[in-house]
């Protein structure tokens, strides 16, 4: 009885006080972006990409566009890798090698993002620099590590999604003279709609907020798009202009600005999830 | 058109255990077998023999020799993939792809490369008219096979089965889970596909088994205890473990 | 519904807690005394290998230590959330409260290159042109057949701001400069780029990278008193700060150790052992 009403209010108090923090950090971005737009508009500094806060220039057009475009660059790299790993690790492999598997995935989602950026600069890096000619800073770079950060995060995902497909649906179509394979990609992946895409979600919430691994390989530069060189995304740029506009600086509202647009590029990929899973249930 | 089914000193083991032991029956072409048996006596894994489905279990070895028409079942080159358009079958719980009921139909055809969608069309209707469904969900082909009950399900894996043109069916306890309404509209199918496929029904319901089926085997702890006409199992069966069975004393 | 009122409580006090941020002083008592140091990396290992000694005389006084760069210390000592500010830059002119200023001694930066561009002297007018991306080939100063690439730190950094202002002068950065947020990222950036060229703190081991002759000068820690490129990392502490604090930076100033962590300073006679 009293174990039990100590767990209710601890519980209560880790809601509340994740409720509490959720508010604040939404207060706070909310204020500083709203000082900012009611001083440099909604729009212009949208489509500016001259980014220069000691001089008031606050264009973000080329950190938005930076961080969608590493951002899909890593899904794409990483889809396969993804498919290949979930379908091994939930449809090949069985029993103590199949437990195995999964640690070692798990063992790779909780490895800190530094480690990949330095794994990025240790070989992303050097192998985009032979393959172009190029420096190999830049949004590529950062896509590749992005890619090779999200797979073991999005494989386990869906490995557990791919597993939990009852092995009736799976035998209906082997039954029917349906090949393995057949049935992967018209049975199993169907099924699995619902936990990919959110999976996919995670992934993508993953490379979309991803700072420190990205800013060692990217460039750092505010430039619009162009994958070999030096580049910039929302995160890495809210890290690097930190140290330059702390709190109650003038440019500090800017960040704000840029926090907002991480959210909203967030909330935009979960209603467009939300469309499709609305689509596949009618 | 309908195949006969032979099976010769058939033996299967999970791992250690042995789940078959030294069947062998012989069913004559566009006949009902019924399976009937105490629980874990090896009637499914008789069943997924037929079609090779036992390959899916893990340290599944199987002995003897198996002859459904002229597929050499358990020959190493045999086409795994036409014996089972060849020899379709239905499970216990209804298991609907999570997709329309057209696509539900049309995925056996898909699968083997038709394309059309005329043809297509057509062997849905064909497949839902045999099963007996098409005037419960005629111009609702668009919707998820989800929507529809545990019954109409049953007898959508059947159309879906029979999609591909069959000659053999396997039925693994096909009404265990419906009400008696849509039992006995399976049973009723079964009777009339009679002739036209030669089918292997298991289970538990013994006036089920008396109903449908021309002949009745009987399983006990793998071993083929019985076989014969089902009239005659019924009314004088040879073996005391049968009789056993048959009058609840088990 | 007193569950609800309890639930509603906690909320109100776990908001208030977080927004107003007043955890470590709950945490502390009236007893505990902090002092805040906070500002350019490159004083943080000289001021975290000293600090103990100055505690074990200081019984009761907690002092942390944290980064975020010159500006974010100086900004942090404005707003009275630190007490001491550690920068390679002047405090901006915008700076309302009066400080004082403790300089610490000389932070040499060095001009760092690729080891194969076959090059080892630049003029002032070529380093300029080198880094603002005017020079894009090491062919153009005498060196091997390699494109340029540069890098560069943060507008935040002391260094750059150095750099700036010596040698770019009016030019800008070059907009196709890799730019890395710490001084080691530079290190490892300019080793491994092909062509690379950037410029240093003097502090960290710097072999594997080529170092630079400016006109007439070359670097050499012995004799660091002739190399005309170099921030003056000092710490600033508000005029009005208790004196436990001033004495901290006095401490802090003092400590010749800092050589050890690229600091150089003239030691007068004396003043080594200064307390
Ligand atoms: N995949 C498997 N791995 C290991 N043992 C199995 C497997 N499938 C079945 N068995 C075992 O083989 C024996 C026969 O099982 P089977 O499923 O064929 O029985 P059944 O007659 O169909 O029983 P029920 O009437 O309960 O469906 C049982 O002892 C069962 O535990
Ligand atoms: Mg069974």
């Amino acid at each position: 009885m009293r174990a039990d009403r100590i767990a209710a209010l601890v519980m209560k108090g880790a809601l509340a006080l994740f409720i509490a923090v959720w508010v604040m950090v939404a207060v706070i971005v909310g204020a500083g972006a709203w000082r900012f737009v009611s001083a440099n508009g909604l729009v212009g500094p949208l489509v500016s990409s001259r980014w220069s806060p000691l001089a008031a220039h606050y264009g973000i057009l080329a950190f938005v566009v930076g961080s969608m475009a590493v951002t899909g660059l890593a899904l794409v790299l990483a889809a396969p890798g993804v498919l290949a790993l979930s379908v091994t690790g939930a449809r090949i492999l069985r029993g103590a090698p199949q437990r195995a598997f999964i640690q070692i995935l798990t063992l790779f989602v909780a490895v800190p993002s530094v480690v990949y950026g330095w794994w990025g600069l240790s070989v992303a890096v050097p192998l985009i620099r032979r393959l172009t000619g190029t420096a190999g800073f830049g949004p590529l770079s950062a896509g590749i590590v992005l890619a090779v950060m999200i797979v073991p995060t999005f494989s386990i995902m869906a490995l557990q999604t791919l597993r939990q497909v009852p092995s009736s649906l799976v035998e209906g179509s082997l039954g029917l003279g349906a090949s393995e394979d057949q049935t992967l990609w018209h049975v199993i992946l169907p099924a699995s709609r619902a936990g990919l895409s959110q999976g996919f979600l995670v992934a993508v919430g993953r490379a979309l907020g991803e700072t420190i691994a990205v800013q060692m390989v990217i460039g750092g530069q505010s430039r619009v798009l162009s994958l070999l060189k030096p580049g910039a995304t929302l995160t890495t740029q809210l890290l690097t202009d930190l140290a330059l506009m702390p709190a109650r600086t003038p440019g500090h509202d800017a960040l704000d600005f840029m926090a907002l647009w991480l959210m909203i590029l967030m909330a935009v990929l979960v209603w467009l999830q939300s469309r499709v899973r609305g689509m596949s249930r009618g | 058109m309908a195949p006969d089914i032979e099976v010769d000193s058939l033996d299967v083991w999970y791992g250690q255990a042995r789940a078959l032991k030294e069947v062998t029956l012989h069913l004559g072409p566009g006949k009902v077998l019924a399976l009937i048996g105490p629980s874990g006596c090896g009637k499914s894994t008789f069943l997924r023999v037929l079609n090779r489905m036992i390959d899916r279990a893990p340290q599944v070895r199987v002995k003897g020799a198996v002859r459904v028409g002229a597929f050499e079942v358990l020959a190493g080159d045999v086409d795994v993939t036409a014996l089972r358009r060849t020899v379709g079958m239905v499970f216990q719980q209804p298991n609907p792809f999570p997709m329309t009921i057209f696509d539900n139909v049309a995925y056996g055809p898909r699968i083997a490369g038709l394309r059309q969608m005329a043809k297509l069309r057509q062997t849905v209707e064909d497949s839902l008219k045999k099963a007996a469904l098409w005037d419960e969900v005629r111009g609702k082909l668009r919707r998820s096979a989800m929507s529809l009950s545990g019954g109409q399900q049953q007898r959508l894996c059947i159309a879906r089965a029979l999609a591909v043109n069959p000659q053999v069916l396997l039925l693994d306890e096909p009404t265990a889970s419906l009400d008696p309404v849509s039992t006995a509209k399976i049973e009723e199918l079964i009777v009339q596909f009679k002739t036209h496929y030669t089918m292997v029904i298991v289970t538990h319901n013994l006036q089920q088994a008396a109903r449908v089926s021309d002949a009745v085997a009987f399983f006990e702890h793998g071993r083929l205890v019985e076989m014969g006409p089902t009239h005659d199992i019924f009314t004088a069966p040879r073996e005391r473990r049968t009789e056993e069975f048959l009058t609840g004393r088990v | 519904m007193s569950s609800r009122r309890q639930f509603l409580h906690a909320m109100g006090v776990a908001g208030s807690g977080v927004l107003l941020g007043r955890w470590p002083a709950w945490a502390g008592g009236p007893e505990a005394r902090y002092i805040t140091i906070m500002g350019a990396t490159s004083c943080i290992s000289y001021v975290k290998a000293v600090l103990p000694e100055w505690e074990r005389t200081h019984h009761g006084v907690k002092v942390a230590v944290t980064g975020g760069g010159s500006y974010a210390g100086l900004h942090a000592l404005a707003l009275a959330q630190a007490d001491i500010a550690m920068a390679d830059l002047a405090p901006p002119g915008s700076m309302a409260v009066p400080v004082r200023r403790y300089l610490l001694g000389r932070l040499p930066i060095v001009l760092a290159a690729w080891p194969h561009i076959g090059v080892d002297r630049l003029s002032w007018g070529q380093a300029g042109a080198l880094l603002a991306g005017d020079i894009v080939n090491w062919r153009q100063v005498g060196g091997a057949d390699v494109p340029v690439v540069t890098v560069s730190r943060p507008e935040s950094s002391g260094a750059r701001e150095v750099v700036q202002q010596r040698v770019l002068g009016t030019r800008r950065f070059s907009p196709d400069s890799i730019i890395q947020l710490s001084n080691g990222a530079v290190l490892r950036t300019v080793m491994e780029t092909p062509g690379a060229v950037g410029y240093l703190e003097a502090t960290a081991p710097m072999h594997r990278v080529r170092i630079l002759s400016m006109g007439s000068r070359s670097f050499s820690p012995h004799a660091w008193r002739l190399w005309p490129l170099y921030a003056e990392p000092s710490l600033y502490v508000r005029v009005q700060a208790p004196k436990e604090v001033r004495n901290l930076a006095v401490f802090l100033q003092g400590r010749p150790k800092r050589q050890d962590f690229g600091i150089y300073f003239e030691q007068r006679p004396g003043q080594a052992d200064a307390r």
